[in-house]
């Protein structure tokens, strides 16, 4: 039970950049995804509060002390690595208790947590097992477990399940999110998927080449991208830009447009706002995406619902908004407010 | 149709000739032991005296408890024991030594680290033989001749065995080294609690080759023991050869052979063991 705070955090590998300054306040008992693509830096910014990497400026305090120079032990916090990294010769039960035992814990009490633990991540029938006996699923548990029998003040998430196949991993992503909410520990969770973000998280750090393009809550992150990047990156298809020179009215100060896929729809050629060639259609059951290319050459893509006529490929369409549903972008790639 | 495809009508014939091969080979090999063995279990006349014999006598526990209680120079049970720490001590030491050096090399960055590595790696290029001259006026001027110290510290660096150790370090994931650290584990701890228990295949295997590379030291023992009580059991088998009219007392030094080819044998077997299951058992 502890609050995060990070302060202006830099990060330096030699003469390179990797982190541009950071700042971050979490709440107690909050759960907080950091998301971006490979070699945004968010993997560093989670080591950096582990304390398996050095912060080179900036201050990270938990509960209010700061902990810049402490060893990961003393920061009272737990981490799962994405490959979770269970000791190979050690069962399923020393693994977990490893920690406790270092920290010389009394043995009835370490059975204990260990028992709590394994009970609620159903591993009570494995404790004696090496991890090579386990399954994915099983082995990412007992990772978790390792982390929770310490009852940590910070829960750190490296990608933990990165390594699972789809199906495992929604519901594994369903048992994290229960079993914060159950223990109510402070976490900071980082993944390059959009989708695991936007479940997770109470709020979501959007990272960009080291930056934190946007803090918010995922839902508002979604209707209210702070960039283009952020407008890109978070939504599954991704957000349609334009360039408001390819319009036929013009947008007062904004440079480009983005429209969610769910927001365009497909009307007769010559009647949209715009036209655009029909390129392939994905029917996926409840939905279909179609998918367009635009006479300047962009592509586009409508999100429509699955029982609606699909269109040939090779069909010329009109493609139509509601202009309240744009969201304008300024030359600087970043949100403006028309008035 | 069975005949001409050949596969299993072959399969007798072949399998008896691939064995028979083999026997043929092992009876080759073993003949020398053998006739060791024999020698060791007659007595002096018998074989002395041509036709050789090829079947063990009746003189076993005699020839056998004079090798071991009185010898020639030493009584053999002094030089085993005498080979058994030395080759003891060079492997224990060695793996040591070469855990600890590797365990530096791989987890701490320090100033001279790359250094310090080709460095050791540079005395894989010099063998015992080159450097015995200077070795021995080391040792002899640390009056460490004629002393277990003096056979066992000069042999027990090894670049080989830190070589190894490095490189199987470096195939354990960083993760498991951070888990560690998170989980509150000092470098040490990390190093006794992981580290060793994941290298006791390594370990196992390096101790059958380091025992029997001490065991088998031949030169450099020979040159800084002028005490029969302390030769080790592989120079003593030449020690004990006659020099001018001497005569040989042939079955003792056969059974001294013999009783040196049993420590080894029981090592490599005891350990074949636990370094196959250690193999099995692997996980990475």
């Amino acid at each position: 039970m502890a609050t995060l705070k990070l302060n202006n955090i830099k990060k330096r590998f030699g003469s390179t950049d990797v982190i541009h300054g950071v700042d971050l306040d979490v709440a107690d008992g909050e759960f907080i995804v950091i998301v971006g693509p490979s070699g945004c830096g968010k993997s560093t910014l989670l080591r950096m509060v582990a304390g398996l990497e050095t912060v080179s400026s900036g201050e990270i305090s938990i509960d209010g002390k700061r902990v810049n120079d402490l060893e990961p032990m003393d920061r009272d916090i737990a981490m799962v690595f994405q490959n979770y990294a269970l000791y190979p010769h050690m069962s399923v039960f020393e693994n977990i208790s490893y920690g406790l035992k270092i920290a010389k814990t009394p043995k009835a009490e370490i059975a204990e947590r260990v028992a709590t633990a394994a009970k609620m991540l159903q591993l009570a029938p494995y404790l004696d097992r090496k991890p090579r006996e386990l399954s994915g699923g099983q082995r990412q548990r007992v990772a978790m477990g390792r982390a929770i029998v310490r009852k940590p003040s910070v829960f750190l998430f490296d990608e933990p399940l990165s390594n699972l196949d789809a199906k495992l991993r929604v519901q594994m992503r369903l048992e994290i999110k229960a079993l914060q909410k159950e223990l109510g520990i402070t976490s900071l969770y980082v993944t390059h998927d959009q989708v695991e973000a936007m479940t997770l998280a109470d709020r979501m750090v959007v990272m960009n080449g080291g930056v934190a393009d946007q803090i918010g809550a995922p839902l508002e992150v979604y209707a209210n991208p702070a960039t283009t990047f952020v407008a890109g990156f978070i939504g599954s298809p991704a957000t349609n830009f334009l360039p408001v020179a390819a319009l036929s009215s013009p947008r007062a100060g904004a440079a480009t447009i983005g429209i969610r896929p769910e927001h365009a729809r497909l009307v007769h050629a010559g009647t949209g706002q715009t036209n655009g060639m029909v390129k392939f259609s994905e029917a996926l059951g409840a939905e279909t995406l179609v998918h367009l290319v635009l006479p300047a050459g962009e592509s586009f893509t409508v999100r429509q619902d699955g029982t609606m006529p699909c269109p040939q490929e090779g069909e010329h369409c009109g493609i139509d908004w509601a202009q309240d549903s744009e969201i304008p972008f300024g030359a600087d790639s970043r949100r403006i407010e028309i008035p | 149709m069975a005949e001409r495809s050949g596969m299993v009508e072959k399969r007798g014939p072949g399998l008896w000739f691939t064995h028979l091969g083999l026997i043929i080979g092992v009876l080759i090999i073993f003949f020398p032991i053998w006739l060791a063995f024999v020698a060791s279990t007659v007595t002096q006349p018998e074989i002395t005296q041509p036709p050789m014999p090829l079947w063990p006598g009746d003189r076993f526990f005699e020839n056998y408890r004079d090798a071991l209680v009185s010898g020639v120079n030493a009584p053999v049970a002094r030089m085993l024991a005498n080979s058994l720490i030395m080759a003891l001590g060079i492997a224990i030491g060695k793996i040591i030594i070469s855990l600890l050096s590797a365990f530096a090399i791989v987890y701490f960055r320090f100033p001279g680290r790359r250094l310090f590595f080709w460095l050791i790696f540079l005395t894989l290029m010099l063998p015992v033989e080159v450097r015995i001259v200077p070795t021995y006026e080391v040792v002899a001027g640390f009056g460490m001749l004629n002393s277990y110290s003096g056979l066992i510290f000069p042999l027990i660096a090894s670049a080989t065995a830190t070589f190894l150790f490095r490189q199987f370090f470096l195939t354990v994931p960083d993760e498991l080294a951070e888990a560690a650290r998170v989980d509150g584990a000092r470098p040490m701890r990390f190093f006794i609690d992981i580290l060793l228990p994941m290298s006791r295949t390594n370990i196992a295997a390096l101790f059958v080759i380091l025992f029997i590379y001490g065991w088998n030291q031949y030169l450099w023992p020979l040159l800084i023991t002028t005490d029969p009580s302390m030769n080790t059991i592989v120079m003593g088998i030449k020690q004990m050869f006659p020099s001018g009219d001497d005569v040989a007392d042939w079955p003792v030094i056969m059974a001294t052979s013999i009783l040196a080819m049993v420590p080894p044998i029981v090592v490599v077997i005891s350990m074949q063991n636990l370094f196959i299951r250690g193999l099995v058992d692997s996980e990475k």
